[in-house]
């Protein structure tokens, strides 16, 4: 009897005949880890919906223990055994943690108390320091994930699909993801693990399998596989820029000072906060989750108020700058390139034409500016070629673009309003490590332009690799500023923590 | 609408009633460049220094020194009050006395004293610096109080300092700037514009001598602007009297208190900036973070502080030396070049330190 649990054989899945994936051979074995990896738009959402019942195959067959199945919903998936804990994550926010934990098994008549009791045992019982009554809208990312797992687990699920599982978590959480996933396996539960981060790939995964343009070009056990070799296999090329700050750069000089932000509060998330920011240079800002950097980037955009009494000041080029709402910050140069970009970056149903023509209109001065269609093509073409946006046609809804593709049509959006300032929120988070070489060009481009950039990133890596300066924020404030030749690791995350 | 919104802005504390002070960072992020610079000349009340033909001259209060290379010092001249601004060209030295005007020794005009109209318009002499032969421009501090009450000028909220150009020859006063707030340093362009700092604005600003309109060129600066040096790049060193801190710029916006002080604290304890600390254990104590049984103490603000910032000939600072609120060599008020060195006073501190090689862009 075979050891695995799904097998894929010659599969293809095509939109509009253009195929997501196309003749694909996947085999999952029971009790393992198995990373897949791959570019945005290699196909391996596609491939992991296929398993779950999102979609139909095109063409090929899907094995689940043994026997050909064909699942017509996620729901009979999900009875079969195999269940998929989205990037976004599926619950319903305005119900409790043990509602969406028994949603779908509702009984005639609801005894919420013994509800919470059976959710409280159970969760205990996984380890999860999740209070079964919480709302689901006032969880964090890790333990609205916890939720999602411990309801694939409850539904006995054999098989679970983890997509970017740890692209919101803390390091601390991602250690505790990390145990969890050894105790599924533990209990036999096979896992398929989609992860833009290849270390921690390499130190989880027992095998994986590199897709690129709808193909697998590599698979096997982890052991076998290197940083640099999964880089190969996932880009096709030998990445010559260097992803992790590894080579020796020389900072920029400063510039004119753009920004200045004098003793800035906000509730009490971001408290007496200052700093400048110049033109010319990358100013990355790090600091764990929850330091208030976004939300001092946010009060300079327009997007937060800052206290009413004695808030803070912010100059924009030396003059006092309060937006009440983002339209005048837009349009005195400052845009905020958003870290939660399905949730306000773009409009999911238009194309990235569409899209870019919005952020156009924004900072046009006439209000009669009109929405035309040609326009937005032009601007597609435009701002593809720039950027090399992969997209399936022009006509293609961002919702169908890949994380990376859609990364690119929001920081375009934001550069198309020739901005003074651009605040990068987290910019290549859930995106492949092609388009994060492209991302971190293009923000190097736009310092050698005489831009002032920000960068803000929970990830140290990409501060170091692209920043000039260091702000390092911690408990609403920035507690340390670095230059790039000073700057370790350790020294940062020091700053950081103590 | 916009006396509405001042209203406004006075009533939650924003706009030109926001009590916030510019960061030290970027080009002016801190350092221990000027504590760990070498000691050129321990000297009392040190300040003006001016590079000369046969040496560097300084100021210690009443007495006019020249130091040789090495820092041995020779009193050059004592002189019947303080020397409060020095500048010398082409073998002619000026100096300003405290309440008693400009005087030139050596060169063409040598042996000249302000009298009359001259003497007590300019009693607050700031800075000096030759135009020509025959022409100092001369920044004038405060219309009412001498050089030495800039504390007092500062806490009064007094803008009645004034630049102007005085002919030698004639002794012809020509009013080129009034109502700054302590113009404390002004240095020539090679053009028709000036440079002159305004301390208590915080900035910088371009004055053309021609038409006599003023741009800022450098504004909301988080310290004090004293003296401006050239550098030999084309460049300039600006000097500070102190750093601003949010305390200071809350007393200076609460008029009861502000009032209060002024009238019944002696004025070495002000909560005001100063040019040394630590002498007294009366003084506001300072500490910038100071932590005392486990608690921060707001209060503890830095009020004296050494920094020296070199910027370009567009007066964008580039790079800069600072003593912070634990050090010593503070109240640094001038500086000059000697060759690839740069010496600077340090009236707090009593001393002239040697930053070496930071001159002429051989740093290191």
């Amino acid at each position: 009897m075979s050891d695995n649990i799904i097998e894929l054989r010659g599969a293809t899945k095509a939109f509009s005949r253009i195929p997501a994936f196309k003749n694909v051979d996947f085999d999952l074995r029971k009790g393992e880890i198995h990373a897949l990896l791959g570019e945005n738009g290699a196909g391996k959402s596609t491939l992991t919906k296929v398993m779950a019942g999102v979609f139909k195959l095109t063409e090929g067959k899907l094995f689940f223990d043994g026997k050909e199945v064909s699942f017509a919903t996620p729901a009979e998936a999900l009875r079969a055994g195999i269940a998929m804990v989205f990037q976004e994550t599926n619950l319903v926010p305005a119900m409790t943690v043990a509602q969406n934990l028994y949603l779908g098994e509702e009984k005639m008549f609801n005894r919420l108390r013994g509800l919470y009791i059976q959710a409280r045992q159970f969760l205990a019982g996984m380890g999860f320091q999740v209070d079964p009554t919480a709302q689901v809208s006032t969880l964090g990312a890790a333990h609205k994930q916890m939720v999602e797992i411990a309801r694939a687990v409850h539904h006995k699920a054999r098989v679970i699909i983890f997509d970017e599982p740890t692209a919101t978590l803390t390091p601390e959480e991602k250690r505790h993801f990390f145990n969890l996933l050894q105790r599924l396996v533990k209990e036999g539960i096979a896992v398929v693990f989609i992860t833009h981060a290849l270390e921690e790939a390499l130190a989880v995964a027992d095998r994986i399998t590199v897709m690129r343009d709808g193909e697998i070009v590599a698979s096997g056990a982890a052991k076998g596989f290197t940083r640099a070799s999964i880089v190969q296999a996932m880009v096709g090329r030998t990445l010559t820029e260097t992803l992790h700050g590894e080579v020796k750069r020389i900072a920029r000089p400063y510039g004119d000072k753009v920004l200045s932000v004098e003793n800035l509060s906000c509730a009490g998330l971001v408290r007496n906060s200052s700093f400048s920011v110049f033109s010319g240079q990358v100013t990355g800002m790090f600091g764990l989750v929850g330091a208030g950097r976004t939300e001092m980037a946010k009060v300079v955009a327009g997007l937060l108020k800052r206290n009413i009494f004695h808030g803070g000041e912010v100059r924009l080029l030396g003059k006092s700058a309060r937006y009440r709402v983002p339209r005048p910050a837009v349009r005195d140069g400052i845009v905020y390139v958003t870290e939660d970009r399905k949730f306000d970056g773009f409009f999911e149903t238009m194309t990235a034409g569409e899209n870019l023509q919005i952020g156009e209109l924004t900072e046009a001065s006439n209000p009669l500016s009109m929405v035309s269609m040609s326009r937005a093509k032009e601007l597609a073409k435009q701002w593809g070629e720039r950027l090399r946006l992969k997209q399936i046609s022009d006509r293609a809804r961002m919702i169908e673009l890949s994380g990376g593709n859609q990364q690119k049509v929001v920081i375009a959006k934001s550069l198309i309003q020739q901005p003074k300032l651009v605040i990068f929120d987290e910019p290549t988070r859930g995106v492949d490590v092609g388009a994060i070489v492209e991302i971190h060009q293009l923000i190097s481009d736009l310092a050698d332009q005489g831009m002032a950039v920000v960068v803000i990133s929970s990830y140290l890596p990409e501060i170091l690799a692209v920043s000039d300066r260091i702000l390092v924020v911690k408990r609403g404030r920035v507690v340390e500023e670095m230059m790039l030749s000073e700057a370790t690791e350790e020294r940062v995350m020091f700053a950081a923590v103590h | 609408m916009s006396a509405v919104s001042r209203l406004f802005d006075r009533f939650l504390g924003r706009g030109d009633w926001a009590v916030t002070v510019p960061t030290l960072d970027g080009p002016l992020l801190p350092n221990q460049g000027l504590e760990e610079a070498e000691l050129f000349a321990g000297l009392t009340d040190a300040d003006n220094l001016v590079r000369t033909e046969k040496g560097t001259l300084a100021s210690s209060a009443n007495r006019l020194m020249r130091f040789d290379a090495d820092g041995k010092p020779e009193v050059t001249q004592e002189f019947p009050g303080e020397i409060t601004a020095l500048a010398h060209a082409r073998g002619m030295t000026a100096l300003a006395i405290d309440g008693k005007g400009v005087v030139i020794r050596g060169g063409l005009h040598d042996g000249r004293e302000a009298t009359g109209e001259e003497a007590g318009r300019l009693s607050c002499v700031t800075a000096l610096t030759f135009l020509d032969s025959n022409t100092l421009l001369v920044a004038n501090g405060s219309a009412s109080l001498p050089a030495s009450a800039w504390r007092r000028d500062l806490m009064q909220k007094n803008a009645s300092g004034s630049v102007w150009r005085l002919d030698l020859k004639s002794g012809r006063l020509e009013l080129i700037r009034d109502g700054l707030g302590w113009p404390a340093g002004i240095a020539t362009t090679g053009s028709n514009r000036v440079y002159v700092t305004e301390a208590w604005r915080h900035r910088v600003l371009a004055i053309d001598l021609a038409s006599k309109a003023t741009v800022p060129v450098l504004e909301h600066l988080p310290a004090y602007p004293a003296r401006i040096a050239p550098a030999f790049n084309a460049g300039y060193w600006l000097t500070f009297y102190s750093v601003r801190n949010q305390l200071v710029e809350f007393i200076l916006r609460e008029e009861t208190f502000r009032k209060r002080m002024l009238a019944e604290v002696p004025e070495a304890y002000w909560m005001a900036p100063s040019l040394s600390s630590w002498r007294d254990y009366r003084e506001p104590m300072q500490g910038s973070q100071l932590k005392q049984m486990n608690v921060l103490k707001p209060y503890a603000v830095t009020r004296s502080y050494g920094l020296v910032v070199h910027c370009d000939q567009n007066m964008k600072p580039l790079s800069s030396f600072h003593s912070r609120a634990d050090g010593t060599v503070h109240g640094t008020l001038s500086a000059c070049e000697a060759d690839d060195d740069l010496l600077v006073a340090s009236r707090g501190g009593s001393r002239i330190v040697r930053l070496a090689k930071v001159a002429s862009g051989k740093r290191g």
